[in-house]
């Protein structure tokens, strides 16, 4: 009787941990690498992993000093990936080197100039010519652009 | 096993299980209490949102069109006819949509009160009194005059519960509900890209909006939706630039946003949900107020995602802003449809593709969420 009881109260014990538990959210694999512009690291830059796949979830990363990048989607958290599945991988790298000014009556007086530091080809998921395949575990993606 | 039959009390496990399941009922009814307030906070928060839908259909009878954001024909003929001209015309111009539905929900008197100092704007050449007060007199000095410092609690949510921060332009009233500006990044200044506008309250610059004009039916696309007020933090330098990098509430400064994949904003969110780059505070901060993240929002990015700027911090050029809406609400944020029912929108919203550039013209290219901000896409939109 008694380890009846007992076994009842663990049980219920357990039961009431659990409750709250359970947020469902997208499940994500680390994806991580380094991107160079001629065997230089690319700092400040944004790579796309735009999902060809049903599996897939379209995510993106931007590089630090190092050119090193890591991987989040909308769902999951920061840094945390990617889901595994078949990807088109693509580069944006734009500055902004002259902001657009107006006057009052909404005329443009200044165009807006922007500056990109690598090839045009790289900016678009169907030129840039990368593609990548995310697996369960810990994926490392390395990207050497050429600027030529 | 022995028993008795003239058993007192209990035995030990015997009370221990009776107070373990006391606990569990506990346990279980606690988070149910928060979860009851937290409801009621999203019920006034809902129907705040169905006042100001009737609102628009209300301003609708009355002015056979849909208040502008920015540029209202209300505001500036107002200003033309007492001959304004020039640098003093861009504040009224700045009024906010919200500005033109204060009689509809039951706010003349402050309605009033900004059309009357507008006309002592006017002759008295004292910007205290217009509707974009500049950073240096934003107290005026009329105290008797402060339309724009109120805090309507028709405007703001109460799950937000945004209290006052350190910042001096906390002076200003706050809003948790913002227009639908489409499902573009957005830019305000250049008549060129207010053009470019796809959502329901867009520049009079780019043609009168009735309901007729959003073909793609008032049940179909939002009029308003909800943003959690930016929350500061540091020192303040100037009325746009500061720091909030909470990914929820600051917007974050992203280079060129407008002519980049909109998930370029989403990359600026490190671990703990913080921006890591200069951001700006300006998401509700000013409901009077056309310009900014102030009282706009697109649909680019889902609910909840983070909201991102483009330009130099400080600098007066035309920027891009990506607003994205967003809420205290569990998984998501409501919206009012043009035709004045609120639906919750899930944080997991069918956003297309986020790595697209974009289009100006035809259907949405960011899934059901944009289809619903866009007012003449021309999508076949799944029911909601």
């Amino acid at each position: 009787m008694k380890q009846v009881s007992l076994a009842l109260a663990l049980l219920l014990c357990c039961a009431a941990c659990m409750v709250g538990c359970g947020k469902s959210t997208i499940k994500t694999e680390g994806v991580t690498g380094k991107i160079t512009l001629d065997g230089q690291p690319l700092a400040n830059c944004n790579v796309i992993f735009k999902a060809t796949d049903s599996t897939g979830s379209t995510a993106g990363g931007l590089t630090d000093e190092t050119g090193v990048y890591k991987l989040q989607t909308v769902l999951g958290k920061a840094d945390a990936g990617t889901t595994p599945g078949e990807y088109q991988v693509f580069f944006t790298c734009d500055e902004v080197v002259q902001p657009e000014e107006v006057d009052d009556d909404g005329n443009i007086l200044k165009e807006e100039i922007v500056k990109s530091a690598i090839p045009k080809k790289y900016n678009s998921p169907e030129t840039s010519g990368f593609t990548a395949t995310v697996v369960k575990g810990s994926n490392t993606f390395d990207f050497d652009l050429v600027s030529k | 096993m022995k028993s008795s039959t003239h058993r007192q009390g209990f035995t030990l496990v015997e009370l221990l299980v009776v107070i373990a399941i006391i606990g569990i009922l506990i346990g279980l009814l606690l988070p149910a209490v928060q979860a009851a307030r937290e409801a009621a906070r999203r019920m006034q928060c809902t129907n705040n949102l169905k006042q100001l839908g009737l609102a628009v259909q209300n301003f609708h009878d009355i002015q056979n069109r849909l208040p502008h954001q920015y540029k209202d024909p209300y505001w500036t003929n107002m200003a033309t006819s007492k001959g304004v001209t020039g640098t003093n015309l861009t504040r009224p111009e700045r009024m906010s949509a919200l500005t033109l539905l204060l009689p509809f929900i039951e706010q003349t008197a402050i309605a009033d009160m900004i059309k009357n100092g507008l006309e002592k704007a006017i002759t008295t050449g004292n910007s205290d009194y217009s509707p974009s007060p500049t950073y240096a007199n934003r107290v005026p000095t009329d105290m008797e005059y402060n339309p724009f410092t109120i805090n309507l609690a028709a405007f703001q949510c109460p799950s937000d519960g945004t209290t006052n921060t350190s910042r001096s332009d906390d002076y200003f009233g706050r809003t948790n509900y913002v227009c639908n500006m489409g499902d573009e990044a957005i830019r305000m200044a250049s008549a060129q890209q207010q053009a470019k506008h796809r959502g329901v309250f867009h520049s009079a610059a780019a043609g009168t909006i009735t309901l007729a004009t959003v073909i793609d039916g008032t049940s179909n696309t939002i009029a308003f939706s909800e943003i959690l007020a930016s929350r500061t933090g540091g020192a303040d330098t100037s009325d746009t630039y500061y720091a909030d990098t909470d990914c929820r509430t600051g917007v974050a400064y992203a280079s060129a946003i407008d002519n980049n994949p909109p998930i370029n904003c989403l990359n600026l969110r490190k671990a703990d949900n913080v921006f890591t780059v200069n951001t700006y505070s300006e998401k509700g901060r000013r409901w009077f107020h056309a310009y900014q993240c102030n009282t706009n929002f697109v649909a680019v990015l889902p609910p909840n995602a983070p909201s991102c700027s483009s330009g130099t911090p400080n600098a007066s050029s035309d920027k891009a802003f990506l607003c994205t809406p967003g809420s205290r609400h569990s998984g998501g944020v409501n919206a009012v449809m043009l035709d004045g029912s609120v639906h919750f929108i899930s944080e997991t919203i069918d956003c297309g593709d986020t790595s697209s550039y974009g289009n100006t013209s035809g259907n949405s290219q960011h899934g059901v969420w944009g289809a619903m901000a866009s007012a003449q896409g021309g999508e076949t939109t799944a029911s909601l």
